[in-house]
């Protein structure tokens, strides 16, 4: 089975996706503000959204995804992060559709955001419109601060809070790399977007 | 008491129970083991009539001389047939006792049930608060197995499955779960025990051993057949 | 108590014109205008301060846009809605005249009879009053005011004034401005400070002719450190030919005072059910609504809280059950305005047979609210492949200092889990009850024992496909 992998940063353009084999998708967005449309078409399908979003200064993100499932036995699984510092500004809006004719389907998706600052803003609106009753599909929303127990933990290893900060958030960050390696397998595309957001 | 005749099992495409040709009779206890897929599970759940399995329009199976292999397990059930499950599940929001006043359809007054059902925790060495809890959520393998025996108790079958209820349980479970099902063998009630071990057959002696791979019966014994499988594996029958 | 109610009819004032009919009901015709409006505080004897409020209210309603989200509400003719009736003792409906599920359904419920004629309207009076009665003197006694909305305005007025629209004015949607125009009937409890009222108050206790409301106002004040708990509605359906229902209730729950709001709607399937409900919770207050929709052709409700004190709760657990040709429109509302604020939001949907469930949920967490923890739990079961069901859950969170939690699952009864109850006997439409009423278990147990049965029974029903 082959994987298929599509990298959306800054300044990306296509919106919509058509899925029609049954080989893995993999989208991978970093800081991509915008639309993505995926409707899945085939059966057997699997497609999967990782997202990675780091907002500084005064960034204003906004990124609309939709998990379109158009045909049944089809799988979709979207996993997005963020971060956000200073007075960045976070938009969300996923939704997920599943059709009448769609049975069997399975859609997924996470996102989970970690305000680092007083002026972060976060705007989260996780959707379902499922008209299929023979389907599964979760999805979950999360947004807070640092676990401060973390933090201790850290403290108590001798490490000050900054550097703790740095190393929670790497490794926030780093989780989203290893899921996606679960699925991709090795890609010198995306050990390239790794290299370049580790900062 | 249950007879199967010509028995053929597949789940979609797959075959998995391939012609089988048996009858259980009433007072025994029989012990059906087997490698892993080779259809012991499939055996039990088909007798029960589970929907994903689909039986081939020759195979028969026969209880008490009536032809129950067109019916829905609840009318399978409601005639006397009990089947104890691998991996029991989770029902949230219903505890035991709920479910069995269904089950029972005002068989048995609901204090007298309450009181029964206290009285089998006692015996089966489990906390009497997870007859309150939502069946099995969150309990442990050796717990969920006994919710499954305590079922049987109440419900008196008069053809009982045990499939592997020796699977996740600690030593001390399985010699309390064992010897309540020994405790439940008498003349007009047949026993099933699927396990892949010979440990709990210690304590509940089968009059009869049938061993199943790919999904057909490769070997029938006594009890020492059992004890030969513990020593020897599989690998040597035919 | 018949004696009174009958004197407090016939006051009203001859001048508008419309005549007296000997059968004693007073009916304003279809339609809704300025003129309609003043008779209606004509008629109740309002002091002058509540009709200018009901005046500039119908202007604002005359403005305001329909909502251009949530359901399909095109099919309301607000010219073909009667903004007011009041009828006594001598009613022209007849059991005969109900429709026969209705009737059905009172038998398989177990409704008792002298319960089915007054929900069926067939008598406007209901043996309670005797219990009520009692009950008010006992609630008299340690300070409690508990009577209806007119009651209310006429008894205490500074109290009403102080309180009425602070909470949803009339400018907060369209349906709030026709509530404030036209409303009649509701409830009016006000609870004194440190009173714990402990029996439940149930809403058709306090009988007015207005028996069910369509434009019901409800008002509720707990002092500081008061308790009461509040339960509205039946699991009977509850037949009328009004298809319009548009209710406020404000809530002001003071510091460390508690307040739950029980409701339990089950409207036949002509109705369009259109609430506003609000409360306003203040430090270390709690409030709890407890939501239950299973009837109605269309119910847009989202009980809200705006923690506005330090340390205060908020609580909203739902049930929404749609069947054929209902859409159930309903979630919630947090709105966290102060520091250590927390609210949890558990909503549990079922479609049948066509039936849509869409949950819509809006948790705001403002800079001030610091330290504040959310979680959303919202869980979908589609019965069959008509049903259909959708999760719109807004998070605007404006604060690094919180936790927000949101979940949800959509998915069907497994197969494995009725095989399971199968196998143990139970037919297949008794597992599917069993496993819904387990579904819906977490925000069940949370109702009265006698409302839960019933609940639970009406669920099993509508599995067996014997209802509506």
């Amino acid at each position: 089975m082959k994987t298929h992998i599509h990298v959306l940063e800054k300044g990306h353009t296509q919106e919509e996706y058509i899925v029609n084999d049954a080989d893995n998708q993999i989208f991978l967005l970093y800081n991509y503000s915008g639309k993505l449309h995926v409707k899945i078409q085939k059966e057997q399908a699997k497609v999967y959204i990782f997202g990675i979003y780091v907002g500084k200064g005064d960034d204003n993100i906004k990124i609309k995804t939709i998990q379109d499932h158009q045909i049944g036995k089809s799988l979709s699984d979207l996993f997005i992060r963020g971060v956000f510092f200073d007075n960045a500004k976070f938009l969300y809006e996923g939704l997920i559709t599943i059709a009448k004719n769609a049975q069997q389907s399975n859609a997924y998706q996470k996102n989970q955001n970690l305000l680092l600052s007083k002026g972060a803003f976060v705007d989260s609106r996780p959707f379902l419109e499922i008209e299929a009753n023979d389907v599964r599909c979760t999805h979950g929303s999360t947004t807070g601060r640092i676990d401060k127990e973390q933090l201790y933990y850290m403290n108590m290893r001798g490490i000050d809070n900054e550097n703790a900060q740095k190393i929670i958030v790497d490794g926030f960050i780093e989780e989203v790399f290893i899921k996606i390696a679960e699925i991709s397998g090795k890609s010198s595309d995306i050990d390239m977007l790794r290299k370049k957001i580790v900062q | 008491m249950l007879q199967v005749k010509n028995l053929t099992v597949s789940i979609g495409e797959k075959q998995i129970l391939d012609n089988l040709n048996f009858t259980f009779e009433k007072g025994k206890v029989y012990a059906i083991m087997g490698p892993n897929g080779s259809g012991k599970s499939t055996l039990a759940a088909s007798i029960m009539g589970h929907p994903l399995y689909s039986i081939s329009p020759k195979s028969k199976i026969i209880f008490n001389d009536v032809e129950i292999q067109e019916e829905e397990s609840y009318k399978r059930s409601k005639k006397g047939i009990f089947l104890s499950f691998q991996s029991p599940l989770t029902l949230s929001g219903v505890n035991i006792f709920q479910l069995l006043r269904v089950a029972l359809d005002g068989k048995m007054e609901p204090l007298a049930l309450k009181n029964k059902l206290k009285d089998l925790a006692k015996e089966l060495k489990i906390k009497e608060e997870l007859i309150s809890r939502s069946l099995n959520d969150g309990f442990s393998g050796g717990e969920k197995k006994k919710m499954e025996v305590m079922q049987a108790a109440i419900m008196e079958p008069s053809f009982l499955m045990l499939d592997e209820i020796d699977t996740g349980v600690d030593i001390d479970s399985l010699k309390t779960i064992a010897e309540f099902i020994s405790e439940m063998k008498n003349n007009d009630r047949t026993i099933v025990i699927i396990t892949h071990y010979n440990r709990i057959l210690k304590y509940v002696s089968p009059d009869e051993v049938l061993i199943i791979i790919n999904g057909k019966i490769a070997s029938q014994g006594s009890a020492e057949l059992a004890q030969k499988i513990e020593t020897k594996g599989y690998g040597w029958i035919e | 108590m018949t004696k009174t109610k009958d004197s407090q009819n016939i006051d009203f004032d001859y001048k508008y014109g419309f005549s007296m009919p000997d059968t004693s009901v007073v009916r304003i015709p279809k339609g809704i205008n300025e003129e309609v409006v003043r008779q209606i505080s004509a008629l109740k004897n309002e002091p002058e301060w509540m009709t200018d409020i009901r005046v500039k209210s119908y202007q604002i309603f005359l403005e305001k846009q329909m909502p251009e989200w949530g359901a399909d509400l095109s099919a309301i003719n607000f010219d073909e809605i009667t903004y007011f009736a009041r009828a006594t003792k001598d009613q022209s409906s007849s059991w005969e005249d109900l429709p026969a599920e209705i009737k059905e359904t009172y038998d398989k419920i177990g409704v008792p009879e002298a319960e089915r004629n007054f929900l069926a309207g067939v008598s406007a009076q209901y043996d309670s009053e005797v219990v009520y009665e009692s009950f008010s003197k006992e609630l008299n006694k340690i300070g409690v005011i508990f009577c209806d909305m007119d009651t209310a305005l006429q008894k205490y007025p500074e109290i009403v004034k102080e309180y009425f629209t602070t909470l949803i004015p009339p400018h907060d949607n369209k349906f709030a401005a026709l509530n404030t125009a036209t409303w009649s009937g509701g409830s009016f409890v006000y609870v004194p400070k440190g009173v714990h009222v402990k029996l439940p108050l149930q809403a058709y206790f306090r009988i007015n002719s207005e028996r069910f409301g369509q434009f019901e106002r409800t008002l509720i004040i707990a002092e500081e450190d008061s308790q009461v708990h509040y339960i509205e509605g039946c699991t009977a359906p509850i037949y009328t030919t009004d298809s319009l229902h548009a209710a406020v209730v404000e809530i002001f729950v003071k510091p460390r005072a508690k307040v739950r709001y029980t409701t339990v709607q089950n409207w036949s399937n002509n109705v369009y059910n259109l609430v506003t409900k609000r409360a306003k919770a203040e430090d270390h207050a709690l409030m709890e609504w407890i939501d239950c929709n299973i009837g109605s052709k269309v119910t847009m409700k989202y009980p809200s809280v705006y923690l506005v004190g330090d340390y205060a709760r908020g609580e909203v657990l739902s049930i929404a059950y749609a069947g054929a040709n209902q859409h159930q429109d309903a979630g919630a509302k947090m709105m966290h305005m102060a520091p250590h604020t927390s609210s949890r939001i558990v909503s549990k949907s079922i479609s049948k047979a066509g039936g849509r469930t869409s949950y819509r949920g809006l948790i705001t967490v403002t800079p001030a609210a610091t330290d504040s923890q959310v979680y959303v739990s919202c869980d979908a079961l589609l019965l069959d492949e008509t049903s259909r069901s959708d999760t719109y859950p807004y998070m605007k969170i404006k604060n690094n200092e919180v936790e927000v939690q949101h979940e949800a699952t959509v998915e069907k009864i497994g197969e494995e889990k009725l095989f399971y109850l199968m196998s143990r006997g139970i037919e297949r439409s008794a597992a599917e009850g069993m496993l819904v009423n387990g579904f819906i278990e977490p925000v069940t147990k949370e109702i009265p024992f006698e409302y839960s049965i019933e609940l639970n029974r009406l669920i099993n029903l509508e599995m067996a496909g014997s209802v509506g």
